[in-house]
């Protein structure tokens, strides 16, 4: 990067539309991150490399593509419509490539510490099983644990047959979990002994589905940034190339 | 879409969900139980493909909402815009729509294929690049030559300007052939600097110190730490006016007791950008006026005739044709400085003149040396040949003497100078005054030269832009389309006007001849048939027979003549024929009496006043040829009784009166008077003045009219008056001779037809005068300061004061001349005009700078530094006299009496900065300009585009 500014700057020292020059890296590093994609799909080829390597050099490219846009940009915001839509192009497929690399090296230790391993596929089949188990849970106690059928219909049947809303998907925590079982721990003194333990059973149930929530959350994040960096990587394409026949067609130089 | 593809519940065993990643549909768990391995699940669209599905309609959308843009051309240029215009730009632009992209961008009304075309091609051949279309409008304030250029100037004066900085300052500087990249062919884009679309904010024009060094190597940190020390600032070279602020400080203004002040000469500009000069009139007059007007006093001349020994030249054998009696004697005379540079382009001139000194002078020939006899005899031939030329062709021929002499054309400065430093009316008028005969003597010796039409061609186009320049005030083009306008008018009216090269066409001695033929009864044309006519009559007969003044016992008589103006007079207009006011100046008084005091000694001699006598009567050429003295030898040879009426008038035929008069020697050889008379003897002699008042005779009484103008006679006049009656015709019808010949003004100018007389009379024999050579008929009077001096034959000027712009013009044609320094032919009119001593005292204060081709270039004007004019460095007395510290002006220019200027001011090494002020330093600037305090960038005092004429050498 210091050396492509050191050639940016020479370059405008010298009197040339230095935008060009970043341009066309810029369009030639979007070819070389969306080869990425197409080397995924060609995984059959060897000698093209690794996945590996090339997810590391899409890391790195897609980088330098923001110093590359800086550059090209001269710091400033673009005041075209044309321009500023593949700026802002630019900006949600590169941000989400960020937002990607983060996450995927940060949410599997926070996977990892809050225990379990599930698949994200399955986490509906898991989630169904806990509602489950939760349901046979108060049906076994009977009419005897009306307190806590009470309970399950009024706060519990909700938490266990849906899904989590958008608020939890966006800000994963674990404040309704915790709500849920110190209301079950305030029901003890309605109890029985038999009673409370089918309540710290229902306790444990609910701190495996918020677990399992979690895990659904942040996988969700893992797969659902893909939809904005791939999704927008076209369009981003087709643009950045329109803006380059622009570019030539009404350049100011000498003919 | 997805919905249809979202299939009924199922139960399936929920450890084998149907899930691949690539499938598109994959199964969701509705509901399970957890003692239970089945479960209720829902086949639903995959996530990778409502992924892939989400790309595919963004893309789409994307891809459709530009075709859309390409489709509509007012909102693909709105949408397509990089960004806002410069203010200026878009309140210009903005009445153009959106259209206004197509102002700067050849490619706004291309499609979407032409786009594609000129990035994978290039532009198109034909199509102009945005530079041309940014010098649409800006081509008008950075030329059209070199705008593209760097700094606007061209390659090679950019170039020479590189060398010279290189060679005396360690700045490196790119030469332009290693100019940057975007320096394509020696241009450079105007793009390169100038980046559109930035915003109304923005400033199109500000250029960083980062551009500026991209060509200047040497770089430099801020203007207050490491630039370059100024060298002789703000003198850059010397003033065009010699002046010594010293001496001027310290002496002569305390000698006139007068408070030096600098606001008295350098006042501010209207713009209050820089502090001009003040002019001649408010600076310097008060002392230096009275000495300007007696250096001119003298005059200029032009043309002279020397004095000629005839005795010695026909002792020698040798003819020189006519020549004006009055003009005869010993050989004297100089040849003006102006004339000698003239008859330089003469080869055989030349080759007498290349042999003399610098200082010739006719009296420097001995008569008994027949060389030099010889000599004399060429330089009369070229004399001749000069003045029939001028006459013929006017400032042409000049014109095109001087690139004889210079060997290089004139251009177009130049022969806008002579249009102003000549007068057409004179040159012609002391031709035909002083040598009538010069058609007849020269006529076919001297051609018509392609170097003379096409000059006179350019002349007309010189004379038309003068004319707009001083009277107009019109665009050039318009003034040009009037003025030829008028020229087609003129020629077209033929009828009242004679073209100047048909005064010489018209022989003099014609008239005399006809008069002749009409006694024996022939016709011109039985004549020419007869192969006794020389000339070639330019007027028709029947009108030129009864104007000629016949001697009195012509056997025929022409009533039919009267209110014919005579023709001689078609050879001399005067001021009065072209209908200017008779000047009434101190020149003409002079000639006047003059002119009284040499006929009082004429008449000293013993002869008798002259009597009104029809006898005497020949037409005005005779004037000039007839010797004063000669009729006092006419008056014996009459007493002899021998008279040949039948031979006067005959050209080139011995005895005639060309032959007789114009030639006393051959009157003596032949010894026949020319008239019967003794009245007819009466001495004639030049008419002194033709651009003075006219001689009183209107109002005396025809004896005393006759003593005080003895040269105007019964029937003639001066050439500004007309004959109302011809008296010959009074003579015939009474009789007897006319006494007296009052001179009255004509209520109707004559006129003569002669251009039908041209087309209608042929063959034209002599006469070459086509119609190219043919300068515009309506000509004006002599210009004011001219004289011609018939006494002393000269044509000189005589200039007006400080400025006068016929000297102005003569000193820029010579100066101009590359030679003029070392050539003897150049010489004496370089010592005349050039020099410091010369007339007019103008070199004493305006300096002369040598260019490149060793010609001169005389600084006329005290300041030419325009404001308006930009050069690379830019300086605004304004707002820097706005600082109470910098009113007094010696804070920044401070004079140093001991630095002596006068040295250089008489060099013509321009580039000698001559100032008597110590020269400014960077860091008197740079005390206020530096880093956060006032600007210091490049900009602040250095243009980038540089006017042409800023980098010229003044």
């Amino acid at each position: 990067m210091v050396a492509l500014a050191c050639v940016v700057n020479v370059l405008g020292q010298a009197l040339w539309h230095s935008a060009f020059f970043t341009g066309y890296l810029l369009l030639g590093s979007f070819g070389v991150l969306t080869l990425f994609g197409v080397r995924k799909r060609i995984s059959f080829i060897p000698k093209v490399g690794s996945a590996s390597f090339w997810m590391q050099l899409h890391i790195y490219v897609g980088l330098a593509t923001f110093v590359m846009f800086g550059m090209h940009v001269n710091w400033s915001v673009p005041n075209g419509i044309f321009e500023s839509t593949l700026a802002v192009l630019f900006l949600i497929v590169g941000c989400s490539g960020v937002y990607g690399l983060i996450i995927t090296r940060a949410y599997p230790a926070k996977l990892t510490s809050v225990g379990g391993e599930v698949v994200f596929e399955k986490i509906p089949l898991e989630r169904a099983r806990l509602a489950s188990r939760a349901r046979a849970l108060i049906l076994q106690s009977g009419e005897s644990a009306e307190v806590l059928g009470q309970f399950y219909v009024n706060r519990l049947a909700a938490f266990f047959e849906k899904p989590r809303g958008w608020m939890y998907l966006a800000m994963p925590s674990g404040r309704l979990k915790r709500q849920l079982v110190s209301d079950i721990s305030d029901l003890n003194r309605y109890l029985t002994k038999d009673q409370r333990e089918v309540g710290e059973k229902l306790s444990q149930i609910i701190e495996d589905r918020d677990r399992l929530d979690y895990h659904g959350a942040l996988q969700g994040r893992l797969k659902g940034w893909l939809f904005l960096h791939i999704g927008f990587t076209y369009s981003l394409l087709l643009l950045s190339i329109v803006h380059g026949i622009l570019a030539h067609a009404f350049a100011g130089a000498i003919g | 879409m997805i919905r249809k593809n979202i299939s009924t519940d199922s139960l399936r065993p929920i450890n084998t969900p149907y899930q691949r990643p690539h499938d598109k549909l994959q199964e969701v768990v509705v509901h399970a139980d957890d003692d239970s391995d089945q479960a209720i699940v829902r086949r639903a669209p995959s996530l990778r493909w409502r992924r892939g599905m989400f790309t595919l309609s963004v893309t789409a959308f994307t891809f459709g909402i530009l075709m859309l843009l390409f489709s509509s051309p007012s909102i693909r240029n709105e949408v397509l815009a990089p960004g806002g215009l410069c203010s200026a730009h878009a309140r210009i632009l903005a009445e153009k729509g959106t259209d206004r992209c197509a102002s700067c961008h050849p490619a706004a009304h291309q499609s979407l294929a032409g786009w594609v075309s000129t990035t994978v091609w290039g532009p198109q051949a034909n199509q102009p690049t945005q530079s041309e279309l940014c010098l649409k409008c800006h081509s008008q304030s950075l030329g059209d030559d070199f705008a593209m250029n760097p700094h606007s100037i061209s390659p090679a004066t950019l170039q020479r300007m590189t060398d010279a900085v290189a060679s005396t300052t360690q700045s490196q500087l790119d030469s332009i052939s290693r100019m940057p990249s975007p320096v394509y062919d020696g241009k450079v884009a105007c793009s390169a600097c100038h980046r559109e679309h930035q915003g109304d904010q923005q400033s199109l024009s500000a250029l960083t110190d980062a551009q500026c060094q991209s060509c200047h190597k040497n770089a430099f940190h801020s203007f207050e730490l490491d630039h370059p020390e100024f060298k002789n600032f703000p003198v850059k070279r010397r003033s065009s006016i010699a002046f010594d602020h010293a001496s001027h400080f310290g002496k002569h203004y305390p000698a006139s007791k007068t408070e030096f002040s600098c606001a008295q000469c350098h006042p501010s500009d209207s713009g209050n950008v820089v502090q001009t000069l003040a002019p001649f009139e408010q600076a310097c007059a008060q002392c230096h006026k009275q000495g300007i007007e007696t250096s001119s006093a003298e005059g200029i001349a032009l043309i002279a005739l020397p004095t000629l020994d005839v005795d010695a030249i026909e002792n020698q054998k040798a003819s020189i044709g006519s020549w004006p009696m009055a003009a005869t004697g010993d050989f004297d005379g100089p040849l003006p400085p102006l004339m000698r540079i003239l008859l330089s382009a003469d080869p055989q001139a030349a080759e007498v003149l290349n042999k003399k000194d610098d200082q010739f002078d006719f009296s420097d020939l001995d008569p008994d040396n027949a060389a030099d006899v010889a000599d004399s005899v060429t330089l009369v031939w070229a004399i001749k040949r000069l003045m029939f030329e001028m006459a013929r062709d006017g400032e042409a021929s000049i014109a095109r003497r001087f690139q004889v002499v210079t060997n290089e054309d004139l251009d177009a400065e130049r022969l806008a100078g002579l249009v102003q430093a000549l007068d057409t009316h004179a040159l012609r008028n002391a031709a035909t005054r002083w040598l009538p005969d010069l058609q007849g003597e020269v006529g076919e010796q001297v051609p018509i030269y392609n170097a003379s039409i096409e000059l006179r061609r350019k002349f007309e186009l010189q004379l038309a832009r003068s004319r707009d320049a001083i009277y107009l005030g019109d665009s050039t083009e318009r003034a040009l389309a009037k003025v030829i306008s008028e020229f087609a008018q003129h020629q077209n009216d033929q009828s009242r006007e004679i073209d100047g090269s048909q005064w010489l066409a018209v022989n003099p001695l014609h008239g005399l001849k006809q008069a002749k033929d009409n006694g024996t009864g022939k016709s011109g044309d039985q004549n020419e048939a007869d192969g006794q006519e020389a000339f070639t009559p330019v007027v028709e007969e029947s009108q030129v027979e009864p104007l000629v003044q016949r001697p009195p016992n012509s056997p025929v008589s022409d009533t039919s003549s009267k209110n014919t103006p005579d023709p001689t007079e078609l050879k001399l207009p005067t001021v009065k024929d072209v209908g200017a006011k008779p000047p009434a100046n101190v020149l003409a008084r002079e000639n006047e009496a003059q002119e009284q005091s040499y006929n009082q000694q004429e008449w000293a001699v013993g002869t008798t006043p002259p009597q009104n006598d029809p006898s005497r009567e020949i037409d005005g050429s005779e004037w000039l040829a007839v010797n004063p003295l000669q009729g006092l030898k006419r008056m014996g040879d009459n007493a002899k009784g021998q008279v040949d009426d039948e031979d006067a008038g005959l050209p080139g035929k011995e005895g005639n009166v060309e032959s007789i008069v114009q030639r006393p020697s051959n009157l003596r050889s032949s010894g026949k008077p020319s008239t019967n008379t003794t009245e007819s003897a009466q001495p004639k002699l030049p008419l002194a003045v033709d651009n003075g008042e006219k001689l009183p005779t209107k109002n005396l009484a025809p004896e005393n009219a006759a003593i005080a103008n003895p040269y105007i006679k019964q029937g003639e006049m001066e050439g500004s008056e007309w004959l109302v009656e011809n008296p010959l015709a009074k003579e015939s019808a009474h009789g007897q001779t006319q006494k007296t010949a009052l001179v009255e003004e004509p209520k109707e100018k004559p006129t003569v037809d002669l251009g039908k007389e041209n087309t209608s009379q042929a063959p034209v024999a002599n006469v070459q005068v086509p119609a190219e050579v043919k300068w515009p008929t309506e000509l004006p009077p002599i210009k004011e300061g001219w004289i011609r001096d018939d006494v002393t034959f000269q044509l000189r000027y005589q200039p007006r004061g400080h400025a006068d712009p016929v000297l102005k013009n003569w000193i820029d044609v010579v100066s101009k001349l590359p030679q003029s320094q070392t050539a003897s032919a150049l010489s004496p009119a370089f010592a005349q005009l050039i020099s410091r001593e010369g007339v007019g005292d103008c070199r004493r204060c305006h300096t002369a700078d040598q260019q490149d081709d060793r010609s001169l270039l005389v600084n006329w004007k005290a300041v030419y530094r325009n404001p308006d004019i930009a050069g690379f460095t830019k300086f605004a007395h304004g707002p820097h006299l706005t600082l109470p510290k910098l009113r007094d002006c010696s804070q920044c220019h401070q004079l140093e009496t001991d630095r002596r200027t006068f040295e250089t001011y008489e060099s013509f090494d321009a580039g000698q900065a001559a100032t008597n002020f110590a020269p400014m330093k960077v860091a008197d600037c740079a005390s206020c300009h530096q880093a956060g305090s006032v600007s210091n960038s490049c900009t602040q005092c250095h243009n980038y585009h540089v006017a042409p004429e800023a980098v010229c050498d003044r």
